[in-house]
């Protein structure tokens, strides 16, 4: 009996765990989509769009740690390796600087759409 | 390189403890579920160890998610029963009256040479001598022989035998086993005398075994 309850409460805590990381990296997707579409819509009115890339980054920062337990660091890496672009195209206000925001942004959504058990996914 | 030693060293206990929770079961002859989590646990734990960009988690969740499974599928068929035959299948009777189901080793894909081996590592090497042989579902063949092939009993010669427990081991290499004694409802008084009687010390005694307090076994210790 007592395998049992072990059992039971190492599933229980797999489960949980899982649909824990499941909303981890919904949460962080949402919010790098959200500063993405904040920093297209600043830089097309033509403001200084430093400040939301410098919150992008940190954000990313203080996340990757925890996704790279989540998942394989060869699709977490990528999406570092996009972001550490983006300070230097801010500060240049380069013409580069959107379409590298709306990799980081599909790369983010890709990681994110990875996690959800869909059918295609799963099979 | 370190990673990987360091992965490998912390899966090496996490199959440990897997196994153990799985039970004593695991060990011994494996049931077709226990066979399948053994060959997925052995092929899992090695992609972590093997490529470091695959994180430990996504080794150690599928280990402990079918460990947890197969103990809660194993609990469930102890009390459902179509559960039990859906997951293990069922014995299937091969010898009976001491004729053979042709149709049954047909259908569990036994041949001649199957049969006489497994009976051969029953110590039986006559067809003739058995009764009764049993497929398991662990895939063992157990086989009860015709009692005129069965060695003869006390019942048989009329003998009164008095049934007893086996020995224990209550020192192995100068270690007292306390469990053994408090299972043979001995103490260590007992036991020092014993050993004085004998003219050894406890740490010079290489086996001892018991299966009461006056019928024991004292092996010493070779001097190199």
């Amino acid at each position: 009996m007592k395998r049992l309850y072990i059992s039971i409460i190492m599933l229980a805590a797999v489960i949980s765990g899982g649909i824990a990381s499941v909303v981890y990296i919904e949460h962080a997707d949402d919010r790098i989509q959200y500063l993405g579409a904040q920093i297209r819509e600043e830089y097309s009115r033509g403001e200084d769009v430093t400040d939301d890339v410098a919150k992008l980054c940190r954000f990313w920062e203080e996340h990757y740690l925890v996704m790279c337990f989540i998942d394989n660091s060869n699709d977490i890496s990528p999406i570092s390796a996009e972001i550490s672009r983006l300070p230097e195209l801010a500060e240049q206000r380069s013409e580069d600087l959107i379409p590298q925001v709306d990799c980081v942004c599909y790369l983010s959504g890709k990681l994110n759409d990875k996690q959800f058990p869909y059918i295609h996914s799963v099979l | 390189m370190l990673i990987v030693i360091i992965r490998a060293f912390i899966l090496y206990f996490v199959i440990i403890l897997a196994v153990r929770l799985m039970g004593k079961r695991q060990i011994g002859e494996l049931q077709p579920s226990e066979l399948v989590v053994t060959l997925l646990l052995s092929n899992i734990a090695t992609l972590p160890v093997e490529d470091i960009s695959i994180p430990m988690t996504m080794g150690l969740v599928p280990i402990f998610t079918l460990v947890s499974i197969d103990v809660i599928v194993s609990c469930l068929t102890l009390r459902f029963r179509g559960l039990r035959r859906a997951v293990s299948g069922s014995a299937k009777i091969i010898i009976s009256g001491g004729k053979i189901d042709q149709h049954v080793m047909r259908e569990l894909r036994f041949t001649t040479d199957d049969l006489m081996a497994a009976l051969r590592s029953q110590q039986i090497f006559d067809l003739n001598e058995v009764q009764l042989a049993v497929a398991e579902t662990t895939g063992t063949i157990s086989v009860y022989p015709k009692k005129s092939a069965q060695p003869v009993t006390c019942e048989d010669m009329s003998i009164k035998c008095e049934n007893t427990d086996p020995p224990v081991m209550v020192i192995a290499d100068g270690e007292v086993s306390k469990a053994a004694l408090r299972y043979l409802d001995l103490d260590e008084k007992w036991l020092d005398s014993v050993i004085k009687a004998k003219g050894t010390t406890v740490e010079n005694v290489f086996i001892m075994t018991a299966e009461n307090g006056s019928t024991y076994t004292i092996i010493e210790r070779e001097k190199n």
